[in-house]
């Protein structure tokens, strides 16, 4: 079940008292239920620090986080699982290089709960769920469950990574540039992907994107961050009608200022 | 020389080892990390079973004591490095130390014979009828370890396995479908102490004979073990190339030290043969193209705040 998510004033800060990095300052943000949005902003604006607090991997040190109706802002990323799935930047992140791609798939399989922990990876149900799982994809990974993870390329793990993501029934999807690191027509060939399965499943997904086409073809909702904060929020009738070019200017008016401020403050 | 006698002896003598070098190849391979308690825990084992049997207590419950008390000396040892914030190396140093007057205090003495003492394979050779104590002892020795052997393997081929061998690998995603890293660390190290501490007892039954140094060399061993094991049988599989690899590896090990025994070397230069082996090994390794696996650091592992890409 999609669930919406919110943060209410949501401050992380990194580093010592005498040298303060303030990745996220005082966030408010909701989103609903199956809504598809997509993040934009410069480097070290604080996107995947948002990511990260959804997740739980960045507690933070102000605020509060939401999924659903519950209350999670405590709570770290291995208790979160079970709600929140995501996939990494990092195309060595999201599958295990020695396990074979069931035993991948089997461990994502773990988020469901109520499970019991002793199943076996390799029973013959289980391996015709993952046959028929990755023959969505249309990319003859069905027949490589054996192998290992490890011996596929950057952007096959990064598909495999996002079935494992997408298996059970996740509130929210989390993509952190999860196509930075591949070819341009592996990138494509995962965001279509990505598109299809959000859409198909009404997924509630945040994605972090730093392709402009991309932020402005897919999703829903547009938010653009600088220095810790979301300074744009487009949806409705304005994201429908938003081009790339306009959310290009858009865009560097905003990062513009970013850089004015920047040197006024110094 | 008699080659079939060199094999047997080294069944005979190596197949409670295997035991302990897996428990040894658990925090080895599946965590990439060394634990050094297991040279205690295999003591404790003996200890525990020598002063149990010589109060003629029933000898298979010592397997289980033992098992169960050196599983929660490697929880200690976890303890530690989680709490102060070790690494598991030093941790299981110091905790390694330490035990020694602990087995020390549970034997009364450096050194303890049992030879009049009711053992699993007295029980054994009376139960079946064998005569001969060296099958007797090899089918015994050999079904114990098969019956671990067993266990292992289903266990880690269960999803919770999966996560378990995948955790030293890529902690991040272990999290990231819901495990802590963290336990299955902690399951891992008090497993592996547990079979060590099996694997105590029964060579201590089996000699007839405890003394508190005996452990000394497990984690060495056991790693020679391994890599000898990995040499033979190459590849992913966990089981055959894990596993069965370090059974194999151990029983090549026990020929090699009943060939040399038999050509009458001074046991003394044993430690010394260990560590040519385990260079060997490892040069072998490098000139066969096998490579070391790097992991993360334990402490990527356990100290999860932070950036995630
Ligand atoms: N673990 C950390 N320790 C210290 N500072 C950090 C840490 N992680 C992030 N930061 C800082 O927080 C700020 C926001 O970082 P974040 O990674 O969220 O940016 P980003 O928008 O994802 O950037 P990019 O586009 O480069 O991925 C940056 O100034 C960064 O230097
Ligand atoms: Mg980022």
């Amino acid at each position: 079940m999609s669930s919406s998510v919110a943060l209410h004033g949501v401050t992380v800060s990194y580093g010592t008292r005498a040298e303060r990095v303030t990745a996220l300052d005082d966030i408010d943000v909701s989103i609903e239920a199956g809504e598809y949005v997509t993040v934009i902003g410069s480097n070290g604006a604080g996107k995947s620090t948002l990511v990260n607090v959804i997740a739980g991997a960045v507690i933070p040190s102000a605020g509060q986080v939401r999924i659903g109706s519950a209350d999670v802002t405590r709570l770290p990323d291995n208790r979160r699982a079970g709600r929140v799935s995501r996939v990494f930047q990092d195309v060595t992140a999201g599958t295990c290089a020695d396990l074979t791609i069931a035993e991948n798939m089997a461990l994502a399989s773990l988020r469901e709960r109520g499970r019991s922990p002793f199943r076996r990876i390799l029973s013959r149900r289980r391996t015709a769920e993952f046959h028929s799982e990755l023959r969505h994809l249309g990319c003859g990974l069905e027949d490589r469950l054996k192998r290992p993870a490890g011996l596929l390329s950057g952007g096959q793990r990064q598909l495999v990574s996002l079935v494992m993501a997408t298996m059970g029934d996740p509130a929210v999807l989390l993509l952190d540039e999860h196509t930075s690191a591949l070819d341009p027509s592996m990138a494509e060939l995962v965001m279509n992907r990505t598109d299809t399965v959000v859409r198909e499943r009404g997924l509630t997904a945040v994605m972090v994107t730093h392709n402009m086409r991309h932020a402005a073809l897919y999703g829903d909702r547009v938010l653009i961050m600088t220095q810790g904060r979301i300074v744009d929020d487009i949806s409705g009738r304005e994201r429908t009608a938003l081009t790339e070019d306009r959310l290009i200017a858009r865009f560097r008016d905003l990062a513009g200022g970013e850089i004015t401020d920047r040197i006024i403050g110094v | 020389m008699n080659y079939i006698g060199v094999l047997l002896d080294a069944l005979e003598t190596g197949m409670p080892f295997a035991i302990a070098y897996l428990g040894v190849w658990m925090v080895f391979r599946l965590q990439d990390d060394f634990d050094l308690t297991v040279g205690s825990t295999f003591t404790m084992g003996a200890c525990l079973t020598g002063t149990w049997l010589l109060h003629g207590h029933n000898p298979w419950a010592a397997l289980v004591i033992s098992a169960v008390v050196a599983g929660a000396a490697g929880a200690i040892t976890f303890a530690a490095m989680r709490l102060l914030g070790l690494s598991l190396v030093l941790a299981s140093i110091v905790v390694n130390v330490g035990l020694f007057s602990v087995n020390l205090a549970i034997l009364g003495a450096p050194q303890a014979n049992f030879f009049s003492a009711g053992t699993i394979f007295a029980s054994w050779s009376r139960a079946t009828g064998i005569h001969d104590t060296q099958y007797a002892n090899i089918l015994l020795g050999g079904g114990i370890t098969a019956i671990v052997v067993a266990i292992l393997s289903f266990f880690l081929l269960t999803e919770t396995g999966a996560a378990l061998r995948a955790s030293g690998m890529n902690p991040r995603m272990v999290r990231s479908v819901g495990v802590s890293p963290a336990v299955m660390l902690f399951i891992t190290i008090v497993a592996g102490n547990a079979l060590c501490g099996l694997a105590g007892s029964l060579v201590a039954q089996q000699q007839r004979f405890s003394d508190v140094n005996m452990g000394i060399d497990t984690i060495i061993v056991g790693v020679t073990a391994v890599l000898l094991g990995e040499l033979v049988l190459r590849g992913r599989s966990v089981v055959l190339h894990g596993v069965i690899a370090v059974v194999i590896g151990t029983i090549l090990y026990r020929c090699l030290i009943s060939y040399v025994l038999r050509l009458g070397v001074n046991p003394n230069y044993f430690n010394a043969i260990t560590a040519v082996v385990v260079f060997s090994a490892v040069f072998v390794r490098k000139s066969a193209g096998v490579r070391w696996r790097f992991r993360p650091s334990i402490a990527s592992r356990l100290l999860p705040k932070g950036a995630v890409k």
